[in-house]
């Protein structure tokens, strides 16, 4: 028999009751259904956390905090210091895709006429562009830089016009564009302000040091990147120690304000290389660690957690979250299954209840000449079309209910998230093509599955106690 | 004339709780290409029987069966389901027609199992229909068909493979004298044309009289067999 007259056949004989074949689809459309809205419930839960944790920053970077520095291990040991060494070794932990240390450093800024406090992030240059930050405007920083910069795009915000009237505050005017401004920057902290009668000036005049801006950095959430500047990663450094320079001649008191003071000494001393033996050195306060794949993060963090330090990743938020939810998501699934499994129950005891009417005509069909595959892929296809039908109308009553869904906002866990762009609404089902397609291939598999026992049955009648039924 | 269907020492044995019954025990016979054979006797006789395990429907208990060259007692059931559809047609008393399906595709359909195409297979029921005289019943289905008319898509389905051989079963039980000599007309008549051997089991004294032989049954054993009319004569008139 040919498969085009089976398949004709087939729907051929699932017409001819189309009450009971109907329920039967309904069955397994429901049951379909109830599978791809539970799983997009789950699937929605976890980008929602997808998309608040990328609020908070990249998920592929790893934050390393030296907060221990100095400290021990819970197991006792001592924590190495987290110098160019051990940068170096971090480098080749499996799924490290570059790491940079991280200094920070306040100075005080002039665009034109307008000054302004000015936090700096020493990255190493040829890594700006593997840590995800979005320039709006202008260039990333790029390897061989010195003097250049990229500034967050709040941080003209921060200046204001020093010669304004003593008791009037100019702030810069909207608009205003450090990358069209003559930049110059300082350690001396009143750099650019009109002396304050009475207030003492430091000895030696700081010199202030031309810099240029390349580029704007714009994040959608909230970013250090921001309101922050970026800057080589080496000439940070080298600002740091002209900073220093400057501060010791002034008696060290003045002025200039670094994050974390013990730190940049020993920035500066792992730098210059003199402090690499030095108990007291304990390395960088930070260090930003990329990874090259999602799934490598944990491992990462696992890793340089078992050398001492502590880690940061949005990740571990992320993991928390779904650790969270992994129950409920479970028993979501759970429902879906069962459904379905009640759905196939359904499809077995339609085919059985098929086969009984149908016997004597089974018998009928093998006397005159249908083989035994004949019979079985009948049944059989009788079968899945009820599992390919109630697949199509279950994903399409799937995409109906989650659009109601997330119309009516029916929602396991906030709504929305507030965001500096403004609310972002979050969805409560999501159905990704991947699973639409599952839906399309599972159902008829498990109908086919179901039809299995059924159409063997029907294969193994005896022709002739077939034929004698009424 | 050469043998188209040979048993040799054939029984069966059902089994009805600790009692055996011979339905049919220890026949041999040979039947010749082109014959038209009865099988009489009456009901419980074993002459049932004898067709279905002719047919292939059962296995004998004991003793062969062969039809041309095949052993059928020997075949699985996937190779007798091959041999039926190229081999042998069946008549029931009962029709056992496909309610769901027009006469064209109840002829149609032992040709649908031998995937011979859909184009090919309608025409080929298509004549089969009107050679029985059914050329416009022809999209009926069968509750919508008198008895006559149904034996009649019955009989067009039997000859659709053109077999060697067409096993009719009580064809004519359900049907009035009338319908009967038509029916009987009908097939010794498409049955001679194709050169066709037709063993047909009966318990109507008046069907004999189309066969060529008369094979006598009782208690599962041959009890007489008379020759019948020769087939060349005209054929009988209702």
């Amino acid at each position: 028999m040919k498969l085009g007259d089976t398949l004709f056949l087939s729907i051929k004989n699932l017409w001819r009751r189309k009450l009971r074949t109907i329920l039967t689809v309904l069955g397994v459309m429901i049951g379909c259904c109830a599978i791809v809205v539970m799983l997009s419930l789950g699937i929605a839960m976890e980008r929602n956390f997808m998309t608040q944790v990328n609020q908070m920053g990249d998920i592929m970077q790893i934050n390393i905090y030296n907060y221990n520095w100095g400290g021990k291990t819970p197991e006792g040991k001592d924590v190495p210091p987290l110098d160019d060494d051990m940068l170096a070794y971090i480098e080749t932990i499996k799924g490290v895709q570059a790491v940079t240390p991280v200094i920070n450093l306040n100075v005080k800024m002039m665009a034109g006429k307008y000054v302004g406090y000015v936090n700096i992030i020493g990255i190493k240059a040829g890594m700006f562009r593997l840590l995800d930050i979005p320039v709006i405007e202008g260039r990333p920083l790029e390897e061989g830089d010195t003097d250049h910069m990229v500034v967050g795009k709040y941080v003209a915000r921060n200046f204001y016009n020093p010669k304004a009237t003593r008791f009037r505050w100019e702030p810069a005017p909207e608009g205003f564009n450090l990358m069209e401004e003559k930049l110059t920057i300082s350690w001396d902290m009143n750099y650019g302000e009109k002396p304050v009668p009475g207030m003492s000036q430091p000895k030696v005049k700081a010199k202030p040091v031309k810099v240029e801006a390349v580029g704007i950095v714009g994040r959608s959430g909230y970013s250090e990147y921001d309101y922050s500047v970026i800057m080589p990663f080496e000439t940070v450094l080298k600002y740091q120690k002209e900073m220093e320079k400057w501060n010791k001649q002034n008696g060290g008191s003045n002025g200039g304000g670094i994050r974390g003071g013990i730190i940049y000494k020993s920035a500066i001393a792992v730098a210059a290389g003199i402090g690499g033996s030095n108990d007291s050195d304990k390395g960088y306060e930070r260090v930003i660690i990329k990874a090259a794949h999602i799934n490598d993060v944990v491992n990462i963090i696992d890793e340089i957690e078992e050398i001492g330090y502590m880690c940061d990743s949005p990740i571990q938020m992320l993991e928390s979250m779904k650790q969270q939810t992994a129950g409920l998501r479970q028993i979501l699934l759970g429902i879906g299954i069962m459904s379905f499994i009640i759905a196939a129950i359904g499809i077995a005891n339609t085919m059985y209840m098929s086969i009984y009417e149908r016997t004597r005509e089974i018998g009928i069909i093998k006397v005159i000449g249908a083989r035994l595959k004949d019979i079985r892929r009948l049944f059989m296809l009788e079968a899945g079309w009820i599992g390919v039908f109630g697949g199509i109308l279950g994903v399409g009553l799937s995409y109906l209910l989650s659009f109601l869904l997330n119309k009516f906002n029916v929602n396991l866990g906030g709504a929305e998230i507030w965001t500096p762009e403004g609310i972002v609404k979050l969805k409560s089902s999501y159905i990704p093509i991947w699973l639409t397609a599952a839906a399309f291939v599972f159902a008829p598999i498990a109908s086919l599955m179901a039809g299995l026992l059924p159409s063997r049955r029907a294969m193994k009648l005896s022709v002739m106690k077939a034929l004698r039924q009424d | 004339m050469s043998a188209i269907i040979t048993l040799d020492n054939v029984y069966r044995v059902y089994r009805m709780g600790n009692e055996k019954i011979m339905a049919v025990n220890g026949i041999s016979l040979e039947i010749n290409e082109g014959e038209i054979c009865c099988l009489q006797g009456p009901s419980g006789s074993g002459k049932s029987t004898l067709l279905h395990l002719m047919a292939g429907l059962e296995k004998p208990t004991k003793g062969s069966i062969t039809i041309g060259k095949t052993r059928i007692d020997l075949l699985s059931e996937n190779q007798l389901a091959l041999f039926r559809q190229k081999h042998v047609g069946f008549i029931f008393q009962n029709y056992y027609l496909i309610p769901t399906l027009t006469a064209l595709e109840n002829v149609a359909l032992p040709l649908t199992f031998c995937g011979v195409p859909r184009k090919k297979r309608l025409k080929r029921a298509k004549e089969l229909l009107e050679s029985v005289g059914l050329k416009d019943r022809m999209r009926h289905k069968p509750s919508e068909m008198s008895g006559g008319q149904q034996q009649r898509v019955s009989i067009a389905r039997a000859f659709a493979n053109n077999p060697k051989v067409i096993f009719a079963d009580e064809p004519t039980g359900n049907l009035d004298t009338t319908t009967t000599y038509e029916m009987m007309n009908l097939m010794t008549e498409m049955a001679k044309t194709w050169n066709q051997t037709m063993v047909i089991v009966t318990h109507d004294l008046e069907i004999t009289t189309y066969a060529s032989r008369i094979i006598k049954i009782r208690d599962g054993k041959i009890e007489k067999i008379e020759n019948g009319r020769d087939l060349n004569d005209e054929k009988i008139d209702a």
